[in-house]
């Protein structure tokens, strides 16, 4: 079954904007489990329903473009099935369609339903799926499973000669489609640009062999910061600061009665920044390179190690004007930025060095680094996981059991 | 090993001797909390406290001397009400990190490390939201019982000469003790990990995982208070050496300081003896004592000796009592010592869930925490009869055990350099989470906020054969206090001694 995703931004109507937030805000707090009194006067979207959504998110964003005070409505979702079974199913969970889409700028009616969210959606340019062909149904069942199981999966299967043939057959067979995807970026972005992304996001991977041995044949290394000091702003109480006329930051007025984010187990990122417009193809490179690990060398449930992230995206919105980045992860925040900043470092300079207010000296400094993403956070009025107890470790063990149950029969 | 790491006698002269060492020799130990009610008063208060103030310094006189270690010890830390009262301008208040400014018992940070329920800061004994407000905790270290007594008279006589200037919440003074025995209530020896630190051992962890001013395991020093120049016109603080301060010319505060932890966490030892005895019962439908040892050492990661499981899987053996060990080669399933045990999930050294073992090595440097901690109350019963094989009679000594009605429990004090990149994420990424290390549904069985309203399953305890699984935990540590403190280096409270008033 195949795992997609959504990404609709739409304008918010000026007079709608407070009605909208508080609605949003009511729906996230049902959906985290506190049933409201009167919820059925209340428009909601009943996510918790569905049996395609494993996350949705929706999120107001500013929209300084337009003015001050004015908002956009950022829906993600990631979810199995066809794109309009989707969407259709979107509409047919919302209690109040008018109360919600009403507010949006372009929407009239059902009927037209689908062709609004069409109108306003936005392509990801990499996206990363933990597992791709895994359903809601089956994740559940696993998650049971393994709660349920006595004894745990606690040995590995060894691997034996005939796995190893087939598992090096199977990179073998990859390799045509690695070689054409790496073609096709270098025919989109160039030679040069390919090969400066490539060494940028690599340059501290050398744990993973292949990248590696590229490391050592591209010269590449990543080079000590120019001093030990962090640029953190010294004031720990003042709201934040644009970095330049150009930069956009959230403020406290924003993260007014939104939810905490620093949950166990699961939490979403909702991060918007501006792009440095000379500075625009290289990281359209870059994203490139991300894709092309996402989709095609990725390994089950890991993006280069890191195996908190069950879907994350990163999309450029307005022509390429920001930068979008909506993850859904296992952990806190602090825990989720930790483990960035040990096992991604290079990966990390090269997505967000382009975006205005990113650290001097990167993202080394990690702590600017986490300030710079708090800056550039927006708040998810609702955030829902199908579920949210059930880390990625936990699956990839449902999954072990289930094979050693299967070969046991 | 790097200058960064290295403490001069210049700094350890600056640095607060609690932050460097646990006082061994120096069993008895007492907890003040004081009132700052008047900023004069108490800023000559603190001048006659400087020079009683234990420092850092080398307890050997020359290098090939013996060691001169000291009979007392005197230490204090402020709150961020404090460093208020005590004059600090808003701007210098407002670079200290909020986890200081909001305190340990505010929603956030009981809701950020699992205060839930009976340890909630609404029941507190001290430093909660219904007890006397806390603005700084003196330290004070003894040989005997007789001479802390002592030794706190002194001590409180010169906070009742300032006149009510400084006002002693004495109601809610604390007395800890180290056991002779090592061994805190539970019957487990405690103590044994210890991070080292590159600036005293010489090798270990980053000194500025612990004090501000050094260099860190993200390899940058730890960001630290300051306050403009204004603030400073006598120049009694070092000029930030941060290039992004340069402007500005602010002047450190942090230097040589560090943040300090207080909990005090109550222990239900019988509570916690009588759930290992009904297990015992529905594994082996008998009460059997040396189960009950197995199950607990289980829970623990440790023997009651302090031998850990990893290194001793079969039984008890006192002479591998050792911090010297790690997991992911010997043990990456918790065969050995169960991946939801206390000390793995508080330390879990090369194995954080599915990160490489290097990688994790070098995150969980980045997460450690110097333990200070003292007991106080009585021992319910002899620990020395967990570690005796040869006599399994006394063993017997921890069937139907009932509680006496005496609270006991440990002082938990750590030395970190930032509260919410050490203790706070220890307690809720690695403690509180039930999805720890690939887990399922449960919390740390020993000191998890393993409340009813909030409780996970049961602890799991693989085996190669059978693996098994506990009656969900009840709750065995309950928090009755707390605060955040800030241990300033002395150059900083000299600085804080002669702020004026305005």
């Amino acid at each position: 079954m195949p795992s997609n995703g959504l990404i609709v931004i739409v304008r918010v109507r000026p007079e709608c904007q407070d009605r909208l937030r508080t609605i949003l805000n009511q729906i996230g707090n049902d959906i985290n489990g506190k049933r409201l009194t009167g919820i059925d006067r209340q428009p909601h979207i009943d996510f918790p329903s569905s049996r395609t959504i494993h996350f949705a998110r929706l999120v107001l964003l500013a929209d300084p473009d337009r003015g001050p005070d004015r908002y956009r409505l950022l829906l993600v979702t990631d979810f199995e099935g066809t794109w309009l079974n989707h969407v259709r199913e979107l509409h047919s969970i919302t209690s109040d369609p008018e109360a919600i889409w009403g507010c949006c700028e372009g929407y009239s009616d059902f009927s037209s339903f689908t062709r609004f969210i069409r109108r306003h959606e936005v392509k990801p340019q990499a996206y990363y799926i933990a597992f791709h062909g895994l359903s809601l149904k089956k994740i559940r069942t696993l998650a049971k499973s393994l709660a349920q199981s006595a004894p745990p999966p606690v040995k590995k299967p060894d691997f034996s000669l005939p796995d190893i043939a087939i598992q090096g057959l199977e990179s073998l067979l990859r390799l045509p489609l690695i070689g054409l995807s790496v073609g096709g970026i270098v025919l989109r972005r160039g030679p040069l640009r390919t090969l400066r992304a490539a060494r940028r996001v690599n340059a501290t991977q050398d744990r993973i062999w292949w990248i590696y041995i590229f490391n050592r044949l591209a010269l590449n290394s990543f080079p000590p910061p120019a001093h030990r000091y962090s640029s953190i702003p010294i004031d720990t109480t003042a709201d934040c600061e644009p970095a330049s006329g150009l930069d956009e930051v959230s403020s406290k007025k924003d993260w007014e009665g939104a939810p905490a984010e620093d949950l166990v187990a699961q939490n979403q990122l909702t991060l918007v920044t501006v792009v440095d417009p000379e500075r625009l193809p290289q990281l359209q490179a870059v994203l490139e390179v991300i894709e092309l690990y996402a989709r095609r060398l990725a390994e089950e449930g890991s993006l280069v190690g890191i195996r908190t992230i069950h879907t994350v995206r990163w999309a450029l919105l307005d022509g390429g004007k920001r930068l979008l980045l909506a993850s859904n992860y296992d952990g806190t925040w602090e825990n989720y930025i930790d483990e960035f900043a040990e096992l991604i470092l290079s990966g990390l300079d090269a997505i967000w060095e382009s975006s205005y207010g990113f650290p001097e000296l990167g993202a080394q400094d990690v702590a600017a680094f986490k300030h710079f993403l708090r800056c550039h956070q927006a708040p998810a009025s609702v955030f829902y996981s199908a579920y949210p107890k059930t880390t990625i470790p936990n699956i990839l063990d449902g999954l072990q059991l289930e094979r050693m149950r299967s070969a046991r029969v | 090993m790097s200058r960064d790491h290295r403490l001069t006698s210049a700094s350890k002269a600056d640095i607060q001797g609690f932050i460097t060492s646990a006082f061994g020799h120096l069993p008895w130990t007492a907890y003040l909390f004081i009132q700052f009610h008047d900023q004069p008063l108490s800023q000559e208060w603190l001048r006659t406290l400087l020079p009683r103030l234990t420092t850092a310094n080398s307890w050997r006189r020359k290098p090939e001397a013996p060691k001169d270690k000291p009979d007392r010890t005197l230490n204090i830390a402020l709150t961020y009400a404090g460093l208020a009262a005590l004059g600090l301008s808003e701007a210098g208040l407002h670079t200290f990190p909020v986890e200081l400014r909001e305190g340990m018992a505010t929603p956030e940070r009981a809701r950020i490390l699992g205060d839930s329920g009976e340890s909630a800061p609404g029941y507190w004994e001290v430093g909660g939201p219904l007890n006397e407000p806390v603005h700084a905790m003196i330290i004070l270290n003894a040989r005997s019982q007789e001479d802390l007594v002592a030794f706190c008279d002194e001590e409180r006589e010169s906070l009742r000469a300032t006149k009510g200037g400084v006002f002693e919440n004495e109601k809610e003074a604390q007395n800890g003790y180290r056991p002779e025995n090592g061994s805190e209530h539970f019957g487990f020896f405690d103590g044994v990990a210890q991070p080292r630190l590159k600036g005293i051992q010489g090798e270990g962890v980053g000194t500025g995982e612990f004090i501000l001013g050094y260099l860190n395991e993200y390899g940058f020093y730890p960001v630290s208070p300051v306050v403009p120049p204004a603030d400073d016109p006598d120049c009694i603080l070092p000029q930030s050496d941060n290039p992004f301060h340069q402007p500005a010319r602010y002047r450190d505060l942090g230097k040589n300081g560090s943040f300090i932890v207080y909990r005090k966490l109550g222990q239900d030892v019988a509570g916690f003896w009588r759930f290992l005895q009904n297990e015992s019962i529905r594994i082996r439908g008998t009460p059997d004592p040396e189960l009950m040892v197995w199950l607990a050492s289980k829970m623990v990661g440790r023997w009651p000796s302090g031998a850990p499981l990893t290194l001793a899987p079969g039984k008890d053996q006192p002479e591998l009592r050792t911090d010297d060990f790690l997991y992911a080669e010997t043990d990456p399933y918790g065969l050995k010592c169960p991946v939801g045990s206390h000390i793995r999930r508080s330390h879990p050294r090369d194995q954080i869930g599915s990160t490489g073992p290097a990688e994790s090595l070098h995150m969980t440097d980045r997460h450690r925490l110097l333990r200070r901690g003292k007991l106080y109350g009585p021992a319910l019963f002899d620990p020395s009869v967990l570690s005796r094989p040869e006599s399994p009679a006394a063993l017997q000594a921890i069937l139907d055990l009932k509680d006496d009605g005496q609270p006991r429990g440990v002082h938990f004090l750590v030395v970190n350099a930032s509260l919410k990149g050490q203790f706070e994420f220890i307690q809720q990424v690695w403690v509180n989470n039930p999805n720890f290390g690939g887990l399922t549904d449960n919390r740390d069985p020993l000191v998890g906020d393993n409340d009813p309203s909030t409780q996970a399953g049961g602890m799991l305890v693989p085996g190669r054969r059978y693996s098994l699984r506990t009656a969900p935990l009840p709750r065995f540590v309950t928090v009755k206090g707390g605060a955040y403190f800030f241990m300033p280096g002395l150059t900083a409270l000299r600085y804080f001694a002669e702020i004026r008033k305005n």
